[in-house]
């Protein structure tokens, strides 16, 4: 009795341990920055982010733990989480998002290849006692401020870097996931991003007064 | 059961807590001490790397003849601190006269300079003596503190990439509560060879050291600004 006991609950322990690094990151839950950012401040815009491309392939995430464990793979695409993380840092700052089928209504548009976005397990070596997971998150953007004419064309990147002793779906889940908000902290905070949408937010602005006339204008300012 | 073992011991390690802060709550505070600081530049390559060929031939010589296996991680660590500990000292000489909590401390401000959200916002040297900041008349103090400050080996490579990271935090000066707090991490783009950054005085190292600080500084002064 007492051995069946120890074999059940070294059955159930083996079972928890291979559920928890096996199958599918759920991201259905996109992860959002909680900081203040400069986007708030600056005059209410309407966006359209484009459909953005996948070019990290198939492997978008990659397991190489030297062999024994299994690898991960997010239950959505790359490119859509990217995407979808962009758009809600938007609207968390007070800005609209249009379906990319309405971009020609929006001031800027967002366009964007995934690049890189994987998570890497290096183990532990005689004589250091802590493994690393590394997460990665690499995306060429083009931003088009459609008042302006001009366009904004960077790489940004987001890095992480946590000691762990295991290359569990969780560790590889808070790495992305790390990396993907440094990657989205930037952009959104780029300067170079800010200055242009500075200027279109007042561009805009005098494209509204020049359409009033003269005795409504007080009440658009 | 090493399997097993292996992953009840794992663990991502986590940024310190934050503490937002609402923009009302601010609205009460007029007069704010600013202090920095910030430690020396750490070298961390050896102690992230591989064993090296030393070391490798030290252990596998007292696992062989002595089994002296501790004393081979002994002797294994001990060579790598020490190198780490040599290239630490060479780069903190050659950073010498930068005055990196300044830097820090700069950025910071320069985001405030374009909104009146305090009426004083002015650097102290004694940010530990509470009372006689109240006693200058300051309300409250911003403390920034670089926590991690490093070159970091990128793992599998002879690459480091440097690390900045830094613990912000607003006090009242009333009843000593932390009305806010905020971490922020800089891992830079960039990556080198040590020899790399030690070249012409350090200059890859201390350009890189300015825009990490540039980032740390409007990230967190634009954490508050921002504030909802």
């Amino acid at each position: 009795m007492k051995h069946k006991m120890t074999l059940l609950i070294l059955l159930l322990l083996t079972t928890s341990a291979i559920q928890s690094c096996s199958g599918d990151i759920k991201m259905d839950k996109i992860p959002e920055l909680q900081s203040g950012s400069p986007l708030s401040g600056i005059k209410p815009l309407i966006f359209a982010v484009t459909h953005f491309k996948n070019a990290a392939g198939d492997e978008g995430i990659i397991g190489k733990p030297g062999g024994v464990w299994p690898d991960f793979k997010t239950d959505r695409p790359v490119d859509d989480i990217v995407r979808q993380a962009i758009i809600n840092e938007l609207i968390r700052n007070g800005h609209e998002v249009l379906s990319p089928e309405s971009a020609s209504k929006a001031s800027v548009i967002i366009d964007g290849t995934v690049r890189q976005y994987w998570a890497w397990h290096k183990m532990a070596k005689i004589p250091h006692f802590h493994g690393h997971v590394l997460g990665h998150v690499n995306v060429d953007i083009t931003v088009r401020f459609s008042d302006s004419g001009t366009i904004l064309t960077k790489t940004y990147n987001g890095t992480s870097d946590l000691e762990t002793q295991g290359f569990t779906k969780r560790n590889c889940e808070s790495a992305l996931n790390e990396a993907l908000l440094r990657m989205l902290k930037d952009f959104t905070m780029d300067p170079d991003l800010l200055d242009g949408l500075n200027k279109v937010g007042k561009v805009s602005l005098q494209l509204i007064q020049r359409s009033v006339p003269q005795n409504k204008r007080i009440f658009l300012i | 059961m090493c399997f097993v073992f292996s992953l009840t011991l794992s663990c991502a390690s986590s940024p310190p807590a934050r503490v937002s802060v609402k923009k009302d709550q601010l609205s009460k505070y007029t007069a704010v001490a600013l202090n920095v600081s910030c430690p020396e530049l750490d070298v961390r390559y050896s102690r992230e790397g591989d064993v090296s060929v030393i070391g490798g031939a030290i252990l596998v010589a007292c696992v062989v003849f002595a089994s002296g296996f501790v004393t081979a991680l002994v002797t294994e660590s001990l060579i790598q601190s020490s190198a780490d500990s040599k290239n630490t000292e060479g780069f903190n000489k050659a950073l010498g006269e930068n005055q990196f909590e300044r830097l820090l401390g700069n950025y910071f401000l320069d985001q405030f300079t374009k909104v009146n959200l305090f009426k004083k916002l002015n650097y102290t040297a004694h940010g530990d003596n509470h009372k006689a900041l109240v006693a200058e008349g300051f309300d409250s103090i911003i403390k920034l503190k670089i926590e991690d400050f490093c070159l970091k080996r990128v793992i599998d490579t002879n690459l480091l990439n440097l690390r900045v990271g830094a613990v912000a935090k607003m006090i009242d000066l009333q009843n000593e509560q932390v009305i806010w707090s905020q971490y922020e991490v800089v891992i830079s783009d960039d990556k080198h060879t040590i020899d790399e950054y030690k070249a012409d005085g350090a200059k890859i190292l201390i350009e890189s050291v300015d825009k990490s600080l540039r980032k740390i500084g409007s990230r967190l002064a634009w954490d508050i600004m921002y504030s909802k």
